[in-house]
Parts: C-alpha cells; structure tokens; sequence
C-alpha cells in the first residue's frame, strides 16, 4: 500500500463467554486501513462486523491480537489514554443517532469539546462551524427531538466532525433512513472523505459499501 | 470535562424529572429540619441560660450538702426519669442526713473558705401567700428562693438588695409581684411592708410574718424559679413556724449550706475536694446550670435521633431516585463514554447530582426552620402570651456554628448514598451502554 496506514490489525481476535459457552466473534483479522481511504466493512447481521468496528474504534478490548493506531499499539495504552485518543482522534456516527432529545442541536454537537474540556466560546465556534458544514446551522437552537431522521443523523455527524478527527467511525449511518435522506446522507459523509477524512463505514447495504474505495468482507467472524 | 460543566450537568439532570427529585428533596428536607430545629432551641435555651449565669456571677459561691442526701437526691432524680437501681443500703437511705456540727468546724478549718460567709438550712421556707402592699389582696407563692450571699447578683430593677446576714426580715420580689401589690413603679415598692403567710397544719388559721422590700427583680428566668428572695433571718423564722410541731432536733437540723470561699487563691475543684474529705457534696453555680443542661442535651440528642433516622429513609430516597436516574439515562452515559469521558467524571457528575439532592433538602430545612422558629418566637412574645416577661429569651438561636455542620454532614450522607448509583454509572461500558433499549 502506497499510502501510510492509520489502522493495522494483528491476529485480532475476540471471544464472548468462557469455556464450554465460548463465542468466538471474531478470529484472526489481520487487516490495514490507509490514511483518507474510505473502507466499508460488510457482513450479515452476527457476522461479527460491529464487534470488529468496536475494536477498531478502541470502544472494546480484543481477547488476543493487537491494533496499531497511527503506529501506537492500543493494548498498551490506559484508559485514560484511550479515552483521550476517542476524544481527539475519533469521530462516531451510529444507526439510531443517541442524542440527547431535550438538548439543544448545539449542545448535542459541542459534547465532545465538552468532555475535553474546550473552552466555552471556542466550542461554540466550532459547533457552528460543523453545524454549517451539514447545512444545519439555523437549527441549532431547536431541541433535537424536534428533528426528522434525517437531520438528526446529519447532526450526529457534525458532532462527529466537530473535534476535526482523523477518522469517522459510521455504524450503518443509512439504516434508520429513506433512500432520499439516505442518499444525502451519503454524500456528507463522501464529501468528508474526500477532503481527507479516513471513514470506516459498518453496513450490510452492498449498495454503500460499493461507494468505499475498499470492503473488508467478515463472514462468520472472518476475513474472507 | 470542566468541573464546571459537570456541576451544571449534574443540575440539570435533576431538574429533569422534577417531581422525582422534589419528593427525594421533601425526604431529606423533614430529617434535616428535624435536626436543625432541635440544635436551634438548645442553642436559644443555652445561650439564655448562660446570659442569665454570666448575669448571676456566684464566682466563689459554693453550695453543699451531706453526701448521702446529694445521693438520695441524684438517686431519686434517675429512678424518676426511668433508671431501675438496685438497692444500695449504704447510698440509698430515704431520710436525708443532716450536716453535723463536726462537719461544720472541720469546714471552717479549711484553707480558703471564708467562715463568716457560712450560711446553714434546714430547708426552704414553705409560704402560702403574700399580702400586703397598696392592694391588701393575696397571691399564691410557688417557691420562696433565698439571697444567700452577695455574690449573687439577681438582675434588680430597683432598691440595693437584702442582706444576708441581717437579723432584719427582709424581702426581695419581682417586677410581676411588684405590680400585683399596687406598685406600678417599682421604686414606690422599696422599704414597704409585705406580709408572708404560713397556714397552721391543725388550726387551719393562718400566720403572717412581715418583712421589709429591699428590692425589686427583673423578670427572667431567676424571677420566675423564685419570685420572692428572703434573707436568711426571714426564711429561717418563716422555716420555724411551718415546722413547729416537728421535734426540736429535727427542726433545728441543717441540711444543706452555702459558703463564699476565696476563689482567686483556690479552684472551685480545691474546696470541692475538701468538702468531699469531710463528707460533703458540694455544687458550684456551674455545676447546677450543668445538670440543666445535661437534661437538655439529652433532649437535643433524642430529637437527633428522630431526625438520623428520618435522614437514613432519605438516604435510601436518594439512592432509590439515582438508581433510576441512572437507568433512564443508560444510553447518554454510554455515548458520553464513546466519546472519552472517563468513569471518573461519570461517577462525579452522579455524585454531585447526589450531593445537590442533600444541600437543597438541608438549604430549605434552614430556611423553613429559620421562617418558622422566628415566627413561634414573635407568637410567644406578643403582648399576653408566655415568654412576654422574657425578653431576652428567643426559643431559636441560628448561628453559622450550628447550621453549617448540620448541612455538611447531609451533604456527605447524600454523597455517601449517591455512590452506589454512581458507581453503577462510572461501571458502564460503552457498548452495552448504547446498546441498550
């Protein structure tokens, strides 16, 4: 791979339960993903896709193997550590949004600069700012319930944006949407990328996976 | 995450469900109050007491008596407030023992003591009425006190006061019974003739025995005990005709006493200690107001028990309410963990909630108690009512001394109850967390 890899996976293996009752949800992953590529990770559902996504986005420990973070082995690190790097580094978009319905857009878009503790007028500025990139910034004093599906997902991703991360983790960011919000949905998310965003999408849509440079397939907790 | 921004996170979050969190605030509030309240009134209660003593002096004033009648008298006193005893036939003699002349000479010996201080009784006078004055009408006495020595200075509104010693009969009464008698300016009442009244047990006929006013005393709480003081001459003649049938020596015998002793050279312990030697107990002014207070700390201490125990259900409110608070808000807590929060800040952000639930209860537990306590306070003041004669006294006393402790300690056992739900908070993990429906 020409480009330098942001992710690298070693033997990353994850089991649930212990002896009889062990699950292995995930064998072996050996996998890269480059700086500013997209990649899709495809499965069915219990394929073990989300458990790997987890892990990718240091949400979860492995049982055994090891993931490479911009060349910083993850195992190693402490919470504290790994709570920061989610902090900074990371940006989340999920299936059924969790946002806090009776908060205003712009508090649900500052809470990471919130949680790390940014200044108040700094997180202001930058909740506009990410509000203004998904064409949202006249909302930003409704409350949040107060939204359709598709522009709460476009408020989560501006809180995804907002900490100006590395990479954007979306767990079937579509699913909770029709194709027409979908599709705008989408095109957010593309754009990001494309001014140099890593984005690993979680999806079981082939349709979306085919929009990402690169699919790492899991079938039955393996890379197939 | 800034301190800041969890504290007002933490009070958000519990004005979200304002309904659950005012009836956890109510719980800690009726614990809170009750304490608060009990810990104002003592404090009112000690502070006049302790005005009124630092008004009294009695500095090197010293009363005593045989040890078996100070043993029959505490032992009485806890027999009475329920203490079952056994029967000690060396403590427990039901006839009091008199002081002996031997006693009395081994006092006098004793460095310190000033001996023509030395005052002897057999007991109070026993009065029925008093009469007299500009009115001739008759007032029922309760308690005849005595002026046993010049170190005791009874607050006087007018005249110089009895002496002690005098072989005159002499009196002293209170602006109440001033009045009463026709002397509407208390001045008008010194140096006239007052009757004391003793009724004979067989004849049913009464005797009066005249005694000069030396002075009038201020209402307070050493009027109302005793509102009409005697000179020792007075309370003994009086003490003679209401015990003139008892045999000679039983009527001449002396049960309790009084001495001035020389207190910048001698420790009240000093003289205390050479009393006990010769078998006498003996009791300072300190002493007495003591056995007041004791009786009053053990009230305090039985309303704080009421109210700890009102304070523990509360406890048990609070974590009830964030066990709760904790379910409902799962999934925010698991993506506040996706996104870097530390279970640290989450069990913070839960215990402040905890710890505001505690303040609020107790803030409002002060205020009631501040609204309320002055409120009696006037009520019993007005024109009419009982403490109108005391004006001095409040029934409450706040002071930052009594209030700020109280509120600490609810805030800590709102903490402390708050970190169970806390912890189940700061335990979460993420996944799960937003996992769950």
């Amino acid at each position: 791979m020409d480009m330098k890899s942001l992710i690298v996976t070693k033997n990353l293996s994850k089991t649930y339960g212990k002896k009889t009752a062990a699950f292995r949800a995930l064998k072996d992953i050996d996998l890269e993903i480059g700086e500013g590529e997209s990649v899709a990770i495809i499965g069915k559902s219990g394929s073990g896709k989300s458990t790997l996504m987890h892990l990718l986005a240091l949400l979860d420990k492995p049982t055994s193997g090891s993931i490479y973070i911009n060349g910083v082995n993850s195992t190693k690190l402490s919470t504290r550590q790994l709570n920061k790097m989610r902090n900074r580094y990371f940006g989340f978009v999920f299936q059924q949004f969790f946002m806090n319905a009776n908060d205003t857009v712009l508090n649900n878009v500052l809470l990471p600069l919130k949680i790390s503790g940014t200044r108040r007028r700094t997180r202001k500025k930058l909740a506009m700012e990410a509000l203004k990139t998904v064409g949202l910034e006249d909302k930003a004093n409704n409350k949040a319930t107060n939204l359709s599906g598709g522009q709460k997902q476009r408020v989560c991703i501006a809180r995804a944006i907002v900490n100006n991360p590395k990479i954007i983790f979306a767990d079937e960011p579509t699913g909770n949407l029709d194709s027409n919000t979908g599709a705008k949905v989408e095109k957010l998310l593309f754009d990001l990328n494309k001014k140099g965003v890593t984005l690993v999408i979680v999806t079981h849509d082939e349709d979306l996976a085919k929009k990402c440079q690169r699919q790492i397939r899991i079938v039955d907790g393996e890379n197939k | 995450m800034k301190f800041l921004d969890i504290l007002k996170e933490a009070n958000q979050n519990l004005l979200r469900n304002k309904g659950r969190t005012l009836l956890t605030i109510l719980a800690i509030f009726i614990g809170s109050f009750v304490i608060i309240i009990a810990n104002a009134i003592a404090a009112g209660v000690n502070k006049y007491v302790d005005d009124q003593i630092n008004a009294i002096g009695g500095d090197g004033y010293i009363e005593f008596m045989t040890k078996s009648t100070y043993d029959t008298v505490s032992s009485y006193l806890s027999t009475a407030s329920g203490e079952i005893q056994e029967y000690n036939p060396d403590k427990n003699s039901q006839t009091a023992l008199a002081i002996t002349n031997e006693q009395v000479e081994k006092l006098k010996q004793i460095p310190g003591i000033k001996t023509d201080t030395l005052m002897l009784l057999g007991g109070n006078a026993k009065v029925d009425y008093i009469t007299g004055g500009k009115t001739d009408k008759k007032y029922l006495i309760a308690s005849v006190g005595l002026t046993p020595s010049e170190s005791l200075q009874f607050q006087r509104v007018a005249g110089k006061g009895n002496d002690p010693f005098s072989s005159e009969y002499q009196i002293e009464i209170s602006l109440d019974y001033a009045k009463a008698l026709g002397y509407d300016n208390p001045e008008d009442a010194i140096d006239q003739t007052v009757k004391l009244a003793v009724q004979d047990p067989f004849t049913k006929s009464f005797t009066e025995i005249e005694g000069r006013v030396t002075a009038v005393m201020a209402n307070g709480l050493m009027a109302s005990m005793s509102p009409v003081r005697l000179n020792l001459a007075y309370n003994d003649r009086i003490y003679d005709e209401s015990t003139k049938y008892l045999p000679t020596d039983q009527k001449n015998a002396k049960y309790t006493g009084a001495v001035e002793y020389d207190y910048e050279n001698y420790s009240a312990k000093e003289i205390k200690d050479a009393l006990d030697q010769i078998g006498l107990a003996a009791l300072t002014v300190e002493d007495e107001v003591g056995m007041f207070k004791t009786f009053l700390d053990v009230m305090v201490a039985v309303l704080d028990v009421f109210g700890g125990i009102a304070l523990l259900a509360a406890a048990i409110g609070i974590i009830n309410t964030l066990f709760m608070s904790v379910q409902e808000r799962t999934r925010e807590i698991g993506l506040d963990k996706a996104l870097g929060m530390s279970s640290s800040k989450v069990f913070l952000s839960f215990s402040l909630e905890a710890i505001m639930l505690g303040f609020w209860g107790s803030a409002f537990g002060v205020i009631l108690s501040i609204i309320l306590g002055t409120i009696v306070d006037n009520i019993l003041h007005a024109s009419g009512a009982v403490l109108e004669s005391f004006p001095t006294f409040h029934v409450v006393a706040f002071t930052p001394e009594n209030i700020i402790p109280i509120v600490a300690t609810v805030m800590m056992i709102a903490f402390l109850a708050g970190t169970l739900p806390a912890r189940r908070a700061a335990r979460k993990n993420p996944i799960d967390a937003l996992r769950y429906e």
